[in-house]
């Protein structure tokens, strides 16, 4: 089956590459947008309506997808433009962009559990505080693990613009975190 | 041009050792638990079903309730939407037809077999995005745009969806003569696509003799050139596929119709 813009089709030549339906995009990809938007400083009170609007987005420009590009590289971009907006937005919504995370109701066996959600509450706040084309590669290299090819088509910007916003964003985020950077360059 | 690997993971480099590298193992199992997914995907699909019974409805509820069918009477414009919805409701799967039976039925709305989800109304924090579509036209922009103008940006924009429908339907130049028939017609060439190409082809060839010009020429060429991929005339189907990305360079079927045509030829 080949869909083309929606449309499905089923030629019949077996050998044509099957194209995904959209529920398949969604399930492969809903995690991943998600994730992203966490990253790319949406709040988790905000991240159910914003991946809501990036598959929304997303199903209306399937059609523009180019073949060279993944699906998971046009979401990306797709998240990028949503996250934008809700930050925009962030001084009508200030109380959510900066609630904090619910007092951990924990026992002490939970103590690592604890520790690994402060530093991923640490390592968010200090995304929120690099340039933002920094953050970006920053996110899908060392969070979602594009490789840099990909990395580079998905924010728009040459390859080795991208390893040097890589390297800027692993100095910034060591420093904010109080880490060596040497042990990032 | 060879390029240089790319550099180690701070994730793998650091290991579990650091505080960095303890929240990117964090950030990477981050995410929405399995009910936070089914919530989210409940919203999608409910949005994007919900916008192809919009359409309907509103076709339904204008038609005179003595005709057999309100396709009968859709003017170019309106039929367009509702090509445009059935691409939507295909696009995101198990919706197959059903905009078309919508169309074609005179029953209330939930006397049809409408599923539970096309009636949930979407999310209210949507609205004043802006950026998503507020309507169907919006959600169907792939085919409202106008092949003469360059592709909307990424964001969709409702206003200028709203305010091109229109001058597409003028541009058709027939009036409702033309609506009459010229959805029943295409949509009948989408439907024979799979199990009968040539008449699927033919049907195109019907519906560019007698509505030239028409707004919905990109869905017929697209058909066409389908039908004639899957007849193995590649050599035409080539050519047309040529002829439609010069005709219609901002189409949103450009990009389909390419791989379509490249897929056939490796």
């Amino acid at each position: 089956m080949v869909s083309i813009s929606g449309m499905t089709f089923a030629p019949s030549d077996p050998s044509v590459v099957a194209c995904p339906t959209f529920r398949e995009i969604f399930e492969a990809n809903a995690r991943f947008v998600w994730r992203s938007l966490l990253s790319l400083g949406i709040s988790e009170n905000d991240v159910p309506d914003a991946s809501q609007q990036v598959f929304v987005t997303l199903s209306n420009k399937l059609g523009r997808l180019a073949a060279d590009c993944s699906i998971r590289t046009f979401a990306y971009g797709i998240c990028l433009r949503v996250a934008a907006d809700f930050r925009n937005r962030a001084h009508l919504r200030r109380e959510h962009l900066c609630a904090v995370l619910p007092e951990p109701q924990a026992a002490a066996s939970q103590e690592g559990l604890l520790s690994q959600r402060e530093a991923l509450r640490r390592l968010r706040q200090a995304l929120d505080q690099i340039e933002p084309v920094q953050r970006d590669v920053f996110v899908l290299y060392e969070i979602e693990e594009l490789p840099m090819a990909e990395v580079a088509q998905a924010v728009g910007c040459p390859l080795q613009t991208a390893y040097s916003r890589l390297h800027a964003a692993r100095r910034a985020v060591a420093a904010l975190l109080g880490e060596p950077t040497g042990d990032v360059g | 041009m060879m390029t240089s690997p790319d550099p180690v993971r701070l994730r793998s480099r650091l290991g579990g050792t650091s505080s960095l590298g303890r929240a990117l193992q964090a950030a990477q199992a981050a995410g929405p638990d399995d009910k936070q997914l089914q919530a989210l995907e409940q919203d999608v699909f409910a949005y994007l079903g919900a916008t192809a019974a919009v359409v309907t409805a509103a076709l339904v509820k204008a038609a005179p309730a003595s005709t057999a069918g309100v396709t009968t009477w859709l003017s170019t414009g309106s039929a367009k939407l509702v090509l445009a919805a059935l691409v939507t409701s295909a696009a995101i799967g198990g919706g197959t037809g059903l905009v078309l039976h919508q169309t074609r039925a005179t029953a209330p709305r939930e006397n049809r077999g409408l599923p539970a989800t096309a009636t949930k109304p979407m999310r209210p924090s949507i609205a004043p995005m802006g950026t998503p579509p507020t309507e169907p036209a919006a959600i169907a922009m792939p085919v409202e745009s106008p092949p003469d103008q360059p592709a909307p940006a990424m964001t969709p924009s409702p206003d200028k969806a709203k305010a091109a429908a229109p001058s597409r339907n003028r541009r058709a130049g027939t009036g409702s003569a033309a609506g009459d028939d010229e959805f029943p017609l295409l949509n009948r060439a989408h439907r024979a696509l799979p199990r009968d190409p040539a008449g699927a082809l033919a049907l195109a060839e019907e519906h560019r003799r007698r509505f030239p010009g028409s707004s919905l020429d990109q869905e017929r060429e697209l058909i066409a050139i389908t039908a004639l991929v899957d007849l193995g005339r590649m050599a035409e189907a080539r050519r047309k596929a040529d002829q439609f990305a010069r005709q219609y360079p901002a189409s949103a079927y450009v990009g389909r119709i390419h791989t379509l045509v490249n897929s056939q030829t490796k």
